[in-house]
């Protein structure tokens, strides 16, 4: 579970923390922050997970505009197994002519003790007793975390970079999706422009999830039958969804379902394959596109399962919907004074006027 | 009567909800429940809940010819009487010119005494008192769905209710009987 985000000279995060619950809703006003804190968390994970180096203007540029400052600062904190508190760190710089973003610091603790360092060019390799084992030079300008492979005496790093490997954000964008998937995806993208083939890797390994999310989607959709993978050439499949009324069956590819339809899928993929197994999700915006009478059976369905103990979520949202089933226990709002630096405040309503949540940031008092 | 098309849940907090979802889950296959809106602290649960209940009454009773629906009420006496809660639900139907709810229709009133904690405790076997506030004291999600099943299983017809069952809960059970079959 993600404990601690702290973001400096990121956009409008300077000197920013947050301390994330199992299940909450981030709201705020346009521009508060909330789908930067996404990208914030979103960059360091690729840069890690992916390996590859940032281009210049990825980085640098989204520095903070008012803080003539060139360390960018970012960092994890999570608790896992119970009671194993794991820091990630990463601070970068810029460096060289032409400039670009280099690592200056890369680390990882358990417990307030080392077990990964990359520091000034050098990594730091120490084994699951704490001890250093190995030291040697790695390029400046990529995450040196990325590259280390399991191994039987570095198991507590590796169970931190199997969390980081499963913390997954998502946009969901419908217009993005196609129905075709040439090969599986072991990792879904933020907008879920591969949901075919991150399902169709997702119904190899999980066959169990798929029923029920299947059952899931009985429930929330007229009709709805069952999704299939229909051959179309080789390692060719078009993601298809099948519909019964009465005595009819019909069939629909992905791309030919509504928008709706096609979020909503996604919506119901993402808590019965990644919620399930214990993952942080982080998504902005959910509701996007999905009907009125769709939204509370998914948000029912997700605190559900997070207070069963199955996972994290983190939703952003201006749905009323959302914001008056959530807010009251688990809100918290982004706000930023003009244009300065974001904090966070707990956002529950205004509890002395009985107004519903969303009614009182509809008519503004939510920061009176 | 038929089994219900639909749930309305008109609840505090998201506790109130979780405990009735537990409980109707365990009553009915895969029911279809709609959780109205929260309000936006406990603080003022029960005023909330009262203020609404009327013109949920009123969509109850319009939707009735149409389709089964069952709406249940979910308030904390806190402080007062189970009784006196009752009353303020029957109060609050004459001041919108509403009848009485009758015998046969599925509107259900649960009202824990001292809150829904207290309730919850209770169906997972730990002693307490009505008198107590145990709403600062954490629930685990697992008392809520073992107080949702025990709920179910206390409430079926013949069942045998332990003798340290608090009051406002026995007061429940009697409700129980207004949901349909499944």
């Amino acid at each position: 579970m993600l404990t601690r985000v702290y973001i400096d000279n990121f956009r409008c995060f300077v000197n920013f923390e947050h301390r994330p619950a199992r299940r909450e809703l981030i709201i705020g006003t346009n521009g508060a922050g909330k789908s930067s804190f996404l990208d914030a968390m979103l960059m360091v994970r690729q840069f890690v997970m992916t390996g590859i180096p940032f281009s210049d203007a990825s980085v640098l540029s989204q520095r903070t505009r008012w803080v003539n400052q060139d360390k960018m600062t970012f960092e994890m904190e999570v608790l896992l197994d119970g009671e194993k508190r794991y820091v990630y760190s990463l601070i970068l710089e810029p460096w060289g002519d032409p400039v670009k973003p280099r690592v200056t610091k890369e680390t990882v603790t358990l417990d307030g003790r080392p077990i990964f360092e990359f520091l000034a060019g050098e990594v730091h390799l120490f084994d699951d007793r704490f001890e250093r084992k190995v030291t040697y030079e790695f390029d400046w300008h990529r995450s040196a975390l990325g590259t280390i492979m399991p191994r039987k005496d570095n198991l507590n790093l590796t169970r931190f970079k199997q969390w980081l490997s499963g913390l997954h954000f998502f946009r969901i964008n419908p217009f993005a999706m196609t129905s075709r998937t040439d090969a599986e995806s072991l990792f879904p993208n933020v907008d879920l422009a591969n949901i075919a083939s991150w399902y169709r890797h997702l119904v190899q390994s999980a066959p169990k999830q798929n029923a029920e999310m299947i059952d899931s989607l009985r429930r929330a959709f007229d009709g709805f039958s069952y999704l299939q993978l229909d051959p179309a050439g080789e390692n060719v499949r078009l993601l298809a969804a099948e519909f019964t009324k009465g005595e009819t069956n019909s069939k629909l590819y992905f791309h030919e379902l509504s928008d709706g339809q096609r979020c909503l899928i996604c919506l119901y993929t993402i808590l019965h394959f990644d919620l399930a197994k214990g993952n942080t999700v982080i998504l902005d915006e959910p509701d996007n596109f999905i009907s009125l009478r769709e939204i509370q059976p998914w948000l029912v369905m997700a605190t559900d399962m997070v207070e069963d103990g199955q996972g994290q979520i983190v939703l952003i949202s201006h749905h009323p919907e959302t914001i008056d089933q959530w807010a009251p226990q688990n809100g918290v709002q982004f706000v930023r004074e003009g244009f300065g630096p974001v904090r966070v405040v707990e956002f529950h309503g205004d509890p002395s006027s009985c107004l519903s949540p969303s009614e009182t940031i509809a008519r503004g008092w939510q920061n009176e | 009567m038929s089994k219900p098309s639909q749930f309305i849940v008109l609840a505090e907090d998201e506790l109130h909800q979780r405990f009735v979802r537990k409980f109707l889950q365990r009553l009915y296959t895969s029911p279809q429940i709609r959780n109205m809106p929260l309000p936006n602290s406990r603080g003022c649960g029960e005023q909330w809940v009262r203020e609404r209940y009327a013109t949920e009454v009123r969509a109850f009773r319009t939707r009735a010819a149409r389709a089964a629906s069952v709406l249940v009420v979910v308030i904390d006496a806190d402080t007062e009487e189970v009784d006196r809660r009752h009353r303020q639900l029957l109060e609050a139907l004459e001041n919108d010119d509403l009848q009485e709810r009758r015998v046969d229709e599925a509107i259900v009133h649960f009202v824990p005494k001292r809150n829904i904690e207290t309730w919850i405790f209770c169906l997972n076997g730990q002693p307490v008192d009505e008198l107590m506030d145990y709403s600062e004291r954490r629930v685990i999600s697992d008392q809520v769905s073992t107080a949702g099943i025990t709920f179910f299983d206390w409430s079926r017809p013949g069942a045998t209710i332990p003798a340290d069952c608090v009051p406002s809960l026995l007061t429940a059970i009697p409700e129980v009987r207004r949901l349909p079959p499944e």
